[in-house]
Formats: C-alpha cells, structure tokens, sequence
C-alpha cells in the first residue's frame, strides 16, 4: 500500500508531538516548583558560578530566577517599560552611566541590608548598592605592533593622527554601553567641544565603529584573527581573560590595556531593589549574597570585574590586569542632564 | 472557478489569525500607545534640527534617517535582483539534472539561515576580509563596502531563490515544452516564453521574502556592511532598545510596514493570478550526458559554493584546527543542556508554525488579502515585537509558552507561503472527484489533499525549522540561562574575550550546523514524492 | 428522476462585470436514460453539471430528485458520479485504490474494498493494471479506470463532462461504444456533456443545446 510515506511522516509526528509535549512538561513541572521565587533581572555578561548561587538557594530558602535582558541599556529599559508591572525583584548591571536614567525613571527602592549600609571604595548614588567595578580602556595586539615596530599612541593627540585613528575600533555609544563609557570618558577629558572635535577628525582619520563589543572584538580586533585593527575598546581585564582562556598555556596575553589620558573610563556596578518587586527580605539577602566575599572573589574570574568589597584577595590571574592609576569622567549631573544629548551628537558627529 | 462545495471554510483563518492579533498585532499596537501617551520618560522626544520627531514625516525631513530607508529599498531591491540572476540558472540546473549528491546540496543551501550572524560574519570575513583568502591571494579587501553587505545579503538568500525555483521548475509541464521545440523554439526560447512565465509565481513569491529580509534584516549586513549602510531596522532598533524613543520608533515602524506591507500586497495580489495547477507530465531529471552540460552542473556548484557555502567551510574549517580540547565543550553540561533547549523550542515551535501555516494557507486560497497577512510577522520589526510583548504580558516574560510563541510566529510565513504554493497546483478536478465519491470535506483532504500536499509542506517545514533552530531576533527576547539554546550559547561564549571562547563558538556553531542538517533530513526523508512518484531515488 | 427547475447562475470574473451564463433553466431526466448536451465552450454546460453535482449552488432555481429538493444537498451526499476531461485521477494512488476510493467512503473495509475493485477492473479488462500507477497508463486506459470508478459506487446518476475531448478520434469510438454497453447494463440515468454532435447522438436518447444560458431541445 503506498501510503508508506505519510503514515511515516503522521508516524513521525506523533512522536515529535510527545516528545515535545513531554519536553514542555517537565518545564512546567519544574517551574511550578513549591519554593518562593526571587526574580533576578540581569544583563547578558551576569556571571556567578553556578555552586554558589545553589548555596544561596539553599540558605535563603528561595528558588532564584534568573532574566538575562540583553546588554545593561535595554535591560533598563526594558525595566522601565514594565514598571506598572514589574518583572523582576532586584537587578544588577546598572552602573554609574546608567544610573541617572534608572533614577529619573523612578524604578529602584532602597535597600536596608548589612551590604548596603557599609562603605565601599566605589560610589553609586543611592539607592544602588555598589558591587563590582571595571575600567573600558583601549586593548592593543602585541603581535601586530611588535611586527610592524609602530610605537603606541601614548596620547589622544597621537590617537587622532590619521596614521593612528585608522588603526581603532571602536563600539557605537548607541548600542554599546562599553562604547558610552569611552565616549564619556572622552568627553571627560576634553571637555564637551574639544572631545567632539577630536571626534570628527577619528572620524576622518578613518576610525571604525562597530555594534557592539563582541562585533568589535572578534570581527574587528585583528587579534582575533579576522580583522585588521590592532587598537579597539575593551576593559583593562580583558588581557587577564586571555591569559585564562588561551587553549595553550602562556605566561603573557597576547593582548595589552593601554592607558591613554581621555581614553580611561571607570564603571561600577551595582545592584537594587525593584520598586514594587516583591520578595523584599529574600532580595535584601540577594544583595548581601552579591557583596559576600566568596562571590566577590569568584566574580574576578567570571565576570572579569574588580570587586568592591574591601579585603578580598585578587586573583591571580588578575596581575595582567592592573588597575589604570587615572581615569576621566565628566560629572554624574552632566551625565544626567545630557547623556542622551551628547550620543546624538555622537551619531551626528562620526556617522552621519 | 470553485464553487462554495470545494472552498475552504473560511473559519480556517480564525486560528492563525487569532495569533497574529495576540502574539504582534496587540503587543506593538500596546506599544505604541505607550508611546503616543508620552508617558515613558520625562525627556522622551528629543527634537533633532527643530523637526518634532514624533510627526509621521519626520523620516523623510531628517536626511540621515531618509537615507536609511531609501538605502534600505535600494540594498533590498539590487540583492533580489543578484539573487535572480544567480539563482533561476542553478535552480534550472538542479531541477533538470540528476547528479550524485543533488540532494545534499539542496538541504546544505539552507545552512546559512541557520548560522549565528557573528559567526558567519567571521566565516565571510575569513574568505573576503582584509585579512582573508582573497585578501592573500592579492586582491583588496572588500571590508565595510556595499558589495560584502550585498554578498552577505546573497549568502543568506539565495537558498530562499534556489529552493523556490526548483520547485517551480519541476512543475512545468514538458509537453508545453516539447510542443515549443516542434514549433521552431531553441532551447534558449524555450524556456525563455514557457518555463519563465510558468514559474514566475513562485519566483514573485520568493523575491517578496528576499525583499522583506534584507530590507527589514540588520544582522549580518551590519555587521559586514559597517555603520554606513545600515538598514533602518537598526534605527528602530537604536531607538526602541537603547533609547526608549517609542514614538520616534513607531513612526519609523509605520514607514517600514508601509512600504513592505505594499509589496506584499502585490504579491498576494499577482500569485492568485498567475497560479497554474499541477501538470501531470513533468520534465523527468536525466544525467548530464554532454560536455556543455557537465559544465553547467559545475558552474552552478561554483556559484553556490562561492556564494552560500564557501564562507561556511571556513567556520568548519577553523573549527576543526581548533583543537582537540575546543571540542571538548559539546560535552560539558551547559552545552547539553542547550542543545537539549534548541531541540525541545524548536521541535514545538515547528509544531505549532506548521498547524498555523496550514491553515493559513488553506484559509487564504482565494484571498489576497489573506495570503499577504502571511508576511506581517516578516514586516514588522521583531524589536517591536518583543518590546510590546514584554508591556502587553509581563507576567509571561521570559516564559517558555511565550518564547515559543516568538518563535512560532517568525517561522509560521514559510510554511504559509509554501503551502499556498502547494495548493495553486493541485488540480481542482481531484477534490471534485472525491466528493463526488461520497468523500465528505475533511475526507477529501485527508485522502486526496493532505498526500499531494506534503512535499510542499515539507519544504515549508525544513525553512520553518531552520528558523527557528537559528538566531533570528532571538536575543530580543527575555530568556533565562536554564533555556539557552545553542544561538545564545555561541553568543555568551562570543561576549567574553579568550581563545578559548572563540573556538567554543566556533565548534557550537559546527554542531549547530550538523543539528540543522539532521533536522532537514528527518522533514525531508528521502522517498517518493508523490505526485511523481516515478523518482523514487534521491 | 432528476429535475431541474428554474436553474439561474451567473459569472462574476475579478475583473469585468458578472455575465449570465444560465438563464431559468429546466430539464428533465427520466431514470435510465442517457441525455446529451451540446454547446460550444463557455456556454455553461461544466457549470450545470457541477450545479447538478453538488459542488456549485444555482443563483436561483431548484434541482430535485425524485421530487425531493436537493439544491444544498453535499455532494458526497448526492451519490451522482462525476467524470472529467482530464480523468482526474488520483495520482497518490495505485489504479486499484482509485477504483477503491468510493467504497472505502461508503464505510466498506480496506481488504474488501480492494478485492471488489480488482474484480471491477478485470471486467473491464484492466486486471493486469490494477497495481500499477495512473500516469503509467494511456490517455484511454486512464479514462477507463475513472468509469470503473465511478461505476463501482453504484450511483444514481452518472455525469459525464467531455469524457473522450482529451483521446484521439478511433480510441473515442471504440470508448464510447464500451461506455455505452456498460452504462446500459447497469441502467442509471446519465447526463452526457459533449461539443461533438456526432458523439452525442450516438449516446443520447434526446439531446439538448447549451446556448446564451437557454436550454433547447433538439432531438
């Protein structure tokens, strides 16, 4: 009989259905779990080792749920949006940048726990509570400079050469908070006109802009082997990442941080409680969790972010990664008032 | 003409519509309200060169923002017309001529669909890149010019052409063909004035999906192509994520539908018309016996190879000098946990884009206007989407019922669009004859339809699936670590520097590739097709 | 006995303005009698017949049998078989289980459905046939397969629009007197559409012209 080929495919199916169904109901049956749940909302680059957060769990009682929401803009602004409804208890990755926007939106509560009451070496403005922080500076290729014997440029001036700015890549403030950070670093130094005029003259030396970091880095960067620019932005613990995650064993990164006058920009992180979140005692233990010294420890190797808290050893890894002695900022209420302003001028000035 | 007997009932349309209406019509229209009620930041139009940015012609007075969408046309219209011109010759070649690994090459085509955009930006990049074979070999670098966004664009549809194509062209009916030739007709002729009218249907149909993806696409062509040339779905897409310029965005929104959603329209419109049922005398498939044709299977190899494949072997190829400890990641429990999410999403979100498809395309047989509703998941701007949904259900954000239902809803045009396709060829004279039989409606398609229909559905399926086994949009979409798929894998490991990382990026996205293959072999199960059941062997 | 009373249908194309294709049509068709309908294309004629199949709805009018009014009776209902031009085979299917396809919808079993196809087809002379595929046989065969089809069903009516217009002209002579011997055997009343008037009076007890919508009589 030659229905052979369709009975196979309703055969086929049949089985694709329960397995699928199946499938979706141990999600379900796993979800509805009879644990309280405490709704974490993070970014994409979140990372604590799984152990401890299962220790947590355990102490605290709670079933942790966790909503990567992208890169830290739009996971802001997806918590904007949804602030009639919150989706989410607490949330970490606003950082210094960001942190005026999240204020004006009204969205954060202040936190009573143990963490946020004691000093840290870094400031948030309240109510953030400060967790890790991380420096974006420029990378080089080692390899690229040193087979080409072309010095570093040491200064923005030696950057905005045409010689010098057709060499970088930098990310779009637009869609990169690691590219906001420079350009406000940028603007630090130089002041408002002048950063934009050193701008316009990367822009004709040839600069590149890419999307986002991870396009930069491994598309652009020719350390990656794809692309020929041997200057990009990234963070001064980028070169400690390579040494960790190289796949044979080198006792130097292949790459360097450069610690260029203007070119410097110090972020820090923290975490907050959602206002109208709820599990609000559970949260406070969250926070305290975030700045106990084993996560602090642990976040240096899997976030590549330094921590905040006092006292806790540095990684080993970590000494390729020194701390710039300098970084440029403008001032949290500048940041405040004209962020947005100085990114469309940004667009203006460099691509269109 | 089709009386109301042998006219599917319209209440088909009420499933598929039903989702379209919860999962994007609502979700963005919610959107846009929040928008226009100006209630989502204090500061939220910030008004550029004294236009007020929320007046439906903003676009077209911000030159910068006119530019990406008269860009955005113009990339969209000169890549459908490279991937005609390449793609009806080898689609020509792989229906007419039965060589040994035909098959393969037909579900290989499909791969760059399924590859994650970063990835194939370093495979493209790998062969035309400053530093890549061509680069060596003493030609310049194509790098941030148009012509590797418009290779990217090629690369990821010409499988859209090809696959189309052939099916048309296996359609046509070989007595037409022979008559022409009696009459005086050289090959060339031939085809020129019976096989290109015949298939121009499901050329159209092709060129619209191509249209729409590389007008409203912004993934790999952003990447390859450079800030300059992007497409305006990265202005919405700037605009909805990182700024939070509703209003701004929905303006933009409108345009871009406006101007997809007309050729769409257009489509739907020139389908109906031009449809021609199932012949019963196909072209058969014969081996190329001359030289001439020997060498046209060749040539058309090389252009797939050049355009679709090629930039692939060189992620395999990287790949596999990795190391043998970079393929020790498909063995740690992140990655099976991820290919266990990519299987269980994609397998039901397939489920559920084939029973919508289905019906859509049964429903809209004799319309349209429903035909070009098919398309609305592809022009409207998945940012919108998912930003909508997040305001409209918060209490189901990051929940897998609506994470499949991302998925289902991006997927669902294929199956739609080739089903349709099926139906314009069945003969209507078979389901008057089954009625007539005593078969009741629902018998006549289960006995009669459903078997003529399935080669089409398959097709349908296997780009369905690839859809959603791929990125597409997905990193739009709230998620949880415990549901990574392979797509975001590949992109958390591409989010931290190390070599390590790139290599285990590299090898997931090989067995990401080896997945989609398996997956279109099991849709695609070699065997008879059949209406022309005489061509039992691959 | 088929009626129909009053049958009115237009043509309403995408584009143009509708056309009157059947205008207050009648016809009567007395049990076991073969009537044959002549008209050039466009007339109409494949429009009644699929009026009277069931698969088209008349503007206005009604078509009864047997006085019962069955104007919006399904087709699958009706018991009228119909055959087509084109043969309208099913290509999925092997000869047999086209010739079985009726029966199974009349609620019979597979096994037995299939034994009394095979038995219908060796009496048409097609028993070696009965595995095969239908685009393995000819133009004449095909036609014979969709007649045993249609036949085996046992319906009350037998439609049959331009059944030979696709076979050349010697197969249409030798077919048509096989059609023929076979219809009066099993004595049902059939409608013969047909633009050769040659061949219509050969079947037909009384003939009709199909044309500008009307109905007249002509033998």
């Amino acid at each position: 009989m030659n229905h052979g080929i369709f009975s196979l495919s309703r055969r086929r199916i049949g089985t694709l259905l329960v397995a699928s169904t199946l499938g979706l109901g141990a999600a379900a049956v796993s979800a509805a779990g009879a644990a309280p749940e405490l709704r974490l909302l993070t970014h994409s680059s979140f990372g604590v080792p799984k152990p401890l957060l299962a220790q947590f769990e355990k102490d605290a009682g709670v079933k942790l749920r966790i909503t990567k929401a992208g890169d830290a803009g739009e996971m802001l602004n997806k918590l904007i949006l949804t602030r009639k409804a919150p989706i989410a208890d607490v949330v970490f990755g606003i950082d210094n940048t960001l942190a005026a926007k999240a204020l004006a939106a009204n969205v954060l509560e202040a936190s009573s726990s143990a963490a946020a009451q004691r000093p840290s070496a870094m400031e948030l403005p309240a109510p953030l509570v400060p967790v890790d922080y991380g420096y974006v500076t420029l990378n080089y290729d080692k390899a690229w400079f040193a087979k080409r014997a072309v010095a570093l440029p040491k200064t923005l001036e030696d950057l905005a050469q045409p010689k010098a700015a057709k060499l970088l890549v930098v990310q779009n403030p637009a869609t990169s908070s690691t590219g906001y950070a420079f350009l406000l670093a940028t603007i630090g130094a130089l002041g408002e006109e002048k950063a934009f005029e050193w701008w316009a003259s990367m822009r004709k030396g040839g600069v590149k802009v890419a999307k986002g970091w991870s396009e930069s880095y491994y598309v652009n960067f020719s350390h990656a082997k794809g692309g020929t620019y041997p200057l990009t932005v990234s963070y001064a613990s980028s070169p400690a990442a390579e040494v960790f995650y190289s796949t044979t064993k080198i006792s130097e990164p292949p790459t360097g941080s450069l610690s260029v006058p203007g070119a410097v920009f110090r972020q820090v992180e923290g975490v907050a409680l959602v206002k109208g979140g709820k599990a609000r005692e559970v949260a406070e233990k969250f926070i305290d969790f975030l700045r106990s010294s084993e996560v602090q420890k642990q976040m240096q190797t899997e976030m590549w972010m330094y921590p905040v808290e006092a006292g806790v050893a540095r990684a080993d890894v970590m000494k390729f990664a020194p701390e710039p002695a300098k970084f440029d900022s403008p001032s949290d209420k500048d940041i405040a008032d004209k962020g947005a302003a100085w990114v469309a001028r940004w667009t203006k000035v460099v691509l269109k | 003409m089709t009386g109301p007997a042998l006219r599917s009932p319209r209440w088909l349309a009420l499933a598929p519509l039903s989702f379209l209406l919860l999962v994007l019509v609502a979700p963005v229209l919610r959107l846009m309200v929040e928008a226009w009620s100006g209630a989502v930041l204090p500061s939220a139009a910030h008004a550029d060169d004294g236009l007020d940015a929320l007046s439906l012609w903003h676009p077209w007075g911000d030159p910068y923002v006119r530019w990406r969408l008269l860009w955005s046309a113009l990339q969209a219209a000169l890549t459908c017309g490279l991937v005609l011109l390449l793609g009806v010759p080898v689609a020509w070649v792989l229906a007419r001529f039965d060589f040994a690994g035909r098959r393969w090459v037909l579900r290989a085509l499909m791969l760059p669909f399924v590859v994650p955009t970063l990835v194939a930006a370093m495979g493209v990049l790998a062969l035309w890149g400053p530093q890549g074979l061509w680069a060596q070999a003493g030609g310049r670098s194509f790098e941030d010019t148009p012509f590797l966004l418009l290779y990217g664009n090629v690369f990821f549809n010409l499988c859209v052409l090809v696959r189309s194509a052939t099916d048309a062209l296996e359609q046509v009916s070989a007595s037409r063909v022979a008559a022409a030739r009696t009459l005086g007709a050289t090959p060339w002729r031939a085809f020129w004035r019976i096989e290109w009218p015949a298939i121009l249907p499901w050329l159209m149909s092709a060129l619209c999906l191509v249209f729409l993806y590389c007008f409203a696409g912004f993934g790999l062509a952003l990447v390859l192509g450079g800030q300059a040339y992007a497409t305006v779905e990265v202005e919405i897409y700037t605009l909805v994520a990182y700024e939070l310029q509703l209003g701004a965005a929905g303006v933009l929104a409108l345009w871009t539908i406006g101007i997809t959603g007309v050729f769409a329209l257009l489509y739907a419109a020139l389908e109906r018309r031009l449809a021609t049922p199932l012949r019963a005398d196909r072209i058969p498939r014969r081996a190329p016996e001359r030289a001439a044709e020997w060498l046209a299977v060749a040539g058309a190899m090389a252009v797939l190879v050049l355009f679709c494949l090629a930039p692939i072997a060189a992620i395999v190829l990287r790949a596999a000098l990795a190391g043998a400890s970079a393929w020790a990641v498909l063995w740690e429990p992140d990655t099976l946990q991820a290919l266990g999410n990519t299987l269980r999403f994609s397998g039901v979100a397939l489920l559920l884009a084939t029973a919508l498809g289905l019906l859509h395309a049964l429903a809209a047989r004799h319309s349209a206007a429903l035909r070009a509703l098919a398309f609305l998941p592809l022009v409207v701007s998945p940012v919108l989407v998912a930003f909508g949904l997040l305001l409209l259900y918060p209490t189901w954000t990051a929940s897998v019922p609506l994470l499949v239902a991302a998925y289902a809803l991006l997927a669902y045009p294929f199956v739609a669009k080739s089903v349709a396709s099926g139906l314009d060829g069945l003969p209507a004279n078979l389901l008057a004859a089954a009625r007539s039989l005593g078969a009741s409606p629902w018998r006549a398609f289960w006995r009669v339809s459903w078997p003529l229909l399935l080669p089409a559905l398959r097709r349908g399926m296997a780009f369905a699936a690839a859809t959603a086994v791929g990125e597409f949009a997905v990193t739009l979409f709230l998620s949880r670590p415990e549901w990574a798929t392979l797509s975001t894998l590949i992109y958390q490991h591409l989010g931290r520097p190390g070599a390590a990382h790139l290599d285990a990026a590299l090898v997931l996205a090989c067995a990401l590739m080896a997945l989609a293959l398996a997956v279109f072999l099991l849709i695609e199960w070699p065997g008879a097709d059949m209406r022309h059941p005489e061509e039992s062997h691959a | 006995m088929l009626e129909l009373q009053g049958i009115c249908k237009s043509w309403r194309p995408p584009r143009g303005s509708e056309r009157l294709l059947l205008k207050d049509l009648n016809l009567q068709l007395p049990k076991g009698q073969t009537v044959a309908l002549l008209g050039p294309s466009g007339s109409g004629k494949s429009t009644l017949l699929k009026i009277i199949a069931g698969l088209e709805r008349p503007d206005a009018g009604h078509v009864l049998l047997d006085g019962r009014d069955i104007t919006y009776l399904p087709p699958e209902q009706r018991k009228f078989a119909l055959m087509f031009q084109d043969f309208a085979l099913f290509p999925h299917l092997s000869v047999q289980d086209n010739v079985a396809f009726g029966l199974i919808e009349q609620g019979q079993r597979r096994p037995a459905a299939s034994a009394q196809a095979v038995e219908m087809l060796q009496r048409f002379g097609l028993g070696s046939h009965t595995r095969a595929k239908v685009w393995q046989l000819s133009g004449g065969e095909q036609q014979r397969v969709a007649l045993a089809r249609a036949l085996i069903t046992a319906p009350r009516l037998l439609l049959l629009d331009e059944p030979f217009s696709a076979l050349d002209a010697d197969l249409r002579h030798s077919l048509r007197a096989e059609f023929q011997a076979r219809i009066a055997a099993s004595g049902m009343a059939v409608l013969w559409v047909t633009h050769d008037e040659a061949e219509a009076r050969a079947v037909g007890l009384h003939g009709f012209r199909v044309s500008e919508g009307c109905l007249s009589p002509v033998w």
